[in-house]
């Protein structure tokens, strides 16, 4: 037996990127057609992602680069910063619906989880490599037990036209392994009352799917009246 | 009756007009006659004719020669449809679109009828496939494969993704996202490696972190590098998964086609095609089947065939014939044979600023749709249009229709243009036209003579005999009946067939200007129908004749004014030395009338120079010189022979202005000269008209009805004296066919025709003198004309001699007359 779906989903989309960030962005302008959005964005400046002075950036097109240097990646950081608060506020204005800006420093699993309090889905982005998307996997339910991930699941696989697979949750290396070479468009988790999800676990999953990741119902119910900010 | 009165010896009155008697025909009126559908008395024209339609041999076209009026276009019509009817149907034609090269359409040659089958056998295919191909693409069975590849390929990738992690965990390095694209950083104690813990590192940890963080950003490059290649492949196999879809909803509908179209070749290999591109192209069936829903009817049914990315499947019908019913081959009469109506032209349309055409555009001509029958062209149509005549026999020789626009042909376009399948031709081209075209052509078109090899000369007149006036009758009452008129009594048509004889010129003919006979008949009728007649008779025919006459004599009445009111000079009464009434016909075109012209000759003695007025000033032709010269030859070879010819004589025609020709007046000009010579005067009541040669003989001329009749009014409008007359060649006798009122006058003795054979008979007439024949010395006698003639000469020759040697005369040259 599914839960009541709720008339109204509080969105928190959390990305490195404005790249990782489209591609949740695009999932949300799909599922905003079947479900009402009140949309957040987060942009984290992963500080992790510095690493050796001698490595170099591999772009999507397996193009080898040099990084950028701090000034350079202020710079970027900006940019994709208005990027993406540009695409969420088209967004929210073509829905007519409420939405929220913030810029964080530091990791992002971590910082998504802090922020999740209030939101009825987080969502990470994860940039597409490749065309064309996948199908939309719902980790740890059965059919029609996936309460309101189940709407989710239902109003993504819809939208894009895809079927949904159904896979245990990724609690051992075997899942996870499944979950790494399977082609995905979305990866949906449904967290049950109360539960938090690790930031280590939720670091494997990410790097798992390499896709857009969300999560439903990751923290209590919030206020009702979402308000603009950046 | 012979009108005799002294010399004046005039032919009988029965001699003057050709009368046929109602009585001797055997019918009250031509509704009794059988019709008469056939030409008559075109024996010639006839069989040349049915040679050209029954002959086989390509390049044995026709010229079918001969003035208007003749019927020559209906009785070409008439035999050719009795012809064509029993000749096999021939082929329809269409044009389809070359997949491989669009601009060189294929032509395809079918069984009769099979065209439109085709056109509408594709058009439905079209629907159908509009249908059917967006609705398996729709289909549970195509998503379901679809989705596979998909999801195959997908895993494909994510799996040489998740290889890469999982090895670049096992060295212990993260891969990071970061804006521009993936880091890769070494983990220690489960943390990502900063650069500030890096610098911390001795070197040998930083060597070996160094390396395998390259090691792998190439491992990931590659990775990354190859998705490329996975999505083509994928690509491939989608495009692959489409075909075979497609290849199933087109061979199914096609193969329908293949079977309703059994047995025609070319239909089979043209759906071969079709099935190929189809399946290669079924992406349009999709496109179009996306604006479907924006139309305003329903999709079922929808005209898709009718959307322009389905143009490229169209079947253009050129010519189709009716299944074979007994129709036969085809006869097509074009009235206006422009290039485009003959052989057809490729339209253009203007898009975006520039032409474009394609093989729907192709339009037909009128030998596409004779093809296998017979073509049927006016001449004077077909030369006085650009190119035209050029492109017919251009056709005929190549034996194939080839399409061009005249702005091609002038390079006054250079847009890209068509070049269709040639079209094999085979049909008769029947050309009507008039004598001259057909002797220009002949001269000038070195191609004519090669492939109109037949020619049907239609006569102009025929006998007239008891057998062809009954012809003639049936085929009065035969266009009686076609022109739905009144019938004609026996007295009608006897005055009709008088008609014809007049148009003929000549009293044993008939006319076959079969037109101008109609052309009275039905103005005679309308006659009979005012005057509340039931038939036409005799004296409406007789209307019919004085009203057209009367509507086109202004300028004869004019000129007969003129006369009567002597502002032209012609004496008709009298008799004056060098002075003779010449008789000449004036050509209107629709109208000829004759008129007198005075004409004289002085004479002098001089160095035998005979001047020609006419010709010193340019109006007097060629033929009028040579006539001069003739009589001027005559002169100089029959008399004074033992003497130079010293003559110096002007001859002219009085108040002619307009120019002369033709030699009718040169026996005339000749009884001039010889009044003036022998100082004799002429007759002015007797006008006189014929050729002479050198011997002196009068030779036959045209016009003589005209003639006589001219000279007739004017006397008439003075008052008939009974001296009065025209001089005729003997050889012009049969060709006498006068007005009721001259033969009336005539008979009463007051007019005459006098026929002469030699100018010694005429000018005997003409002076009341003897004319004189040279005796066993040589001499003529000395009161003769010719012997006052000769005398004047010789006497000529005296003084010029004496003038040239004056010791041998008078010191000055002057001599007596």
């Amino acid at each position: 037996m599914s839960a009541p779906v709720r008339e109204r989903w509080r969105i928190l989309i959390g990305a490195v990127s404005f790249a990782d960030a489209e591609s949740v962005l695009r999932l949300a302008e799909k599922i905003s057609t079947v479900l009402t959005l009140d949309l957040g964005g987060l942009l984290i400046e992963d500080s992790d992602a510095t690493g050796s002075p001698q490595a170099r950036l591999v772009t999507l097109s397996g193009n080898l680069v040099p990084g950028p240097s701090v000034e350079q990646a202020g710079v970027i950081a900006r940019a994709e910063a208005r990027a993406f608060r540009a695409a969420l506020s088209r967004l929210a204005d073509a829905r007519g619906v409420g939405w929220s800006f913030e810029t964080r420093t530091g990791g992002l699993v971590s910082g998504l989880i802090g922020e999740s309090r209030g939101w009825d889905l987080l969502a990470i982005g994860y940039r597409q490599t490749h065309r064309p998307s996948g199908r939309i996997i719902l980790l740890g339910a059965e059919r029609g037990e996936g309460g309101e991930a189940e709407a989710v699941v239902d109003a993504l696989a819809a939208t894009l036209g895809t079927r949904v697979e159904r896979l245990p949750r990724p609690d051992d290396d075997d899942t996870l392994d499944r979950l790494s070479r399977s082609h995905a468009a979305a990866v949906v988790v449904e967290l049950s009352d109360g539960e938090v999800l690790a930031e280590d676990a939720l670091q494997r999953l990410i790097d798992a799917a390499r896709c857009p990741v969300l999560i439903v119902a990751a923290g209590p119910r919030p206020d009702p009246s979402p308000g603009r900010s950046g | 009756m012979t009108s005799d009165k002294g010399n004046l010896r005039g032919l009988p009155v029965a001699a003057l007009r050709t009368v046929c008697d109602p009585a001797i025909l055997p019918f009250r009126t031509t509704e009794e006659l059988e019709g008469l559908e056939s030409l008559i008395g075109q024996d010639r024209a006839m069989e040349a004719i049915r040679l050209a339609v029954e002959v086989s041999h390509r390049d044995f076209n026709l010229f079918v020669l001969g003035p208007n009026g003749m019927g020559r276009h209906r009785a070409v019509r008439v035999l050719l449809q009795k012809q064509a009817k029993a000749m096999p149907v021939p082929h329809d034609w269409a044009y389809v679109n070359n997949f491989d090269a669009p601009d060189k359409p294929k032509a395809l040659r079918l069984p009769p009828g099979a065209a439109e089958r085709l056109k509408v056998a594709m058009q439905g295919l079209v629907d159908d496939l509009a249908v059917e191909i967006p609705s398996l693409f729709e289909s549970e069975e195509y998503q379901t494969q679809r989705r596979a590849l998909d999801e195959e390929y997908g895993d494909r990738q994510e799996s040489a993704m998740a290889d890469f992690a999982d090895k670049a965990k096992s060295e212990n390095v993260a891969l990071m996202r970061t804006p521009m694209g993936f880091m890769l950083a070494a983990i220690r104690d489960g943390k990502v490696v900063k650069t500030e813990d890096y610098n911390k590192l001795g070197e040998a940890e930083q060597k070996e972190i160094d390396e395998k963080i390259a090691r792998l950003q190439e491992d990931l490059a590659n990775v990354l590098r190859d998705a490329p290649k996975l999505d083509r492949e994928l690509r491939g196999k989608v495009e692959a998964l489409h075909a075979a879809m497609a290849e199933r909803a087109v061979s199914a509908r096609v193969d329908d086609l293949v079977g309703d179209f059994a047995g025609i070749e070319a239909v089979q290999a043209y759906l071969a095609e079709v099935r190929q591109d189809m399946i290669a192209n079924a992406e349009l069936f999709l496109a179009v089947r996306a604006n479907a829903n924006n139309g305003h009817f329903p999709e079922a049914i929808r005209k898709f065939h009718r959307e322009p990315p389905f143009q490229r499947y169209v079947v253009n019908v050129m010519v189709t014939r009716e299944e074979t019913n007994g129709t036969g081959a085809p006869l097509v009469v074009e009235e206006l044979p422009t290039l485009d109506h003959l052989a057809g032209r490729i339209e253009h349309e203007s898009q975006m600023g520039t032409l474009i055409t394609n093989f729907t555009m192709i339009k037909p001509g009128a030998l596409h749709r004779a093809n296998g029958g017979f073509l049927v062209l006016d001449a004077r149509r077909v030369l006085t249009e650009p190119f035209a005549w050029d492109a017919l026999i251009r056709c005929l020789k190549n034996r194939s229709i080839t399409i061009t626009s005249m702005a091609e042909r002038l390079s006054l376009v250079s847009t890209t243009s068509l070049q269709p399948d040639p079209i094999p031709l085979d049909v008769r081209v029947v050309v009507v036209g008039d004598r001259l075209l057909h002797a220009l052509l002949t001269m000038l078109d070195p191609d004519f003579g090669d492939l109109f090899k037949l020619q049907a000369d239609f006569e102009e007149d025929f006998v007239r005999s008891e057998e062809n006036l009954m012809l003639l009758a049936r085929l009065v009452g035969a266009q009686a009946r076609r022109d739905g008129l009144r019938h004609l009594a026996a007295g009608g048509v006897a005055r009709l067939l008088d008609e014809a004889t007049r148009l003929a010129e000549d009293s044993r003919k008939l006319s076959l200007h079969v037109g101008d006979l109609a052309d009275l008949m039905r103005e005679a009728d309308h006659y009979a129908g005012t005057d509340g007649h039931d038939l036409i008779e005799a004296a409406d025919i007789d209307r019919a004749v004085r009203e057209k006459e009367r509507r086109v004599s202004r300028i004869r009445d004019r000129m007969q004014e003129a006369i009567g009111r002597k502002t032209i000079l012609i004496d008709t009464a009298g008799a004056k030395v060098g002075q003779v009434n010449g008789l000449s016909v004036l050509d209107l075109g629709n109208y000829r009338f004759g008129r007198p012209s005075r004409i004289t000759a002085r004479t002098r003695m001089g160095s035998g120079k005979l001047v020609d007025i006419e010709r010193e000033v340019e109006l007097g032709g060629p033929l009028h010189s040579k006539g001069v010269l003739i009589l001027a030859g005559y002169l100089a070879s029959t008399y004074a022979l033992d003497v130079p010819f010293s003559l110096h004589a002007s001859l002219v025609f009085e108040q002619s202005y307009g120019g002369v020709d033709g030699d009718s007046a040169s026996s005339a000009e000749l009884y001039a000269m010889l009044s003036a010579l022998s100082d004799l005067p002429v007759a002015q009541g007797i006008a006189v008209t014929g050729s002479v040669n050198q011997l002196g003989e009068v030779q036959a001329i045209g016009g003589v009805n005209e003639k006589i009749e001219g000279f007739f009014d004017v006397c008439e409008r003075r008052g008939l004296t009974g001296d009065q007359g025209v001089l005729i060649p003997k050889a012009n006798v049969d060709h006498l066919m006068l007005r009721p009122d001259v033969v009336t006058a005539a008979e009463e003795g007051r007019f005459r025709v006098i026929p002469v054979e030699t100018i010694d008979e005429g000018i005997a007439i003409l002076t009341g003198s003897a004319a004189g024949e040279r005796g066993a010395d040589g001499s003529f006698p000395p009161d003769t004309v010719n012997g006052r003639v000769e005398a004047r000469l010789r006497n000529y020759a005296e003084l010029r001699r004496r003038y040239v040697r004056p010791d041998k005369g008078e010191p000055d040259g002057r001599g007596t007359p």
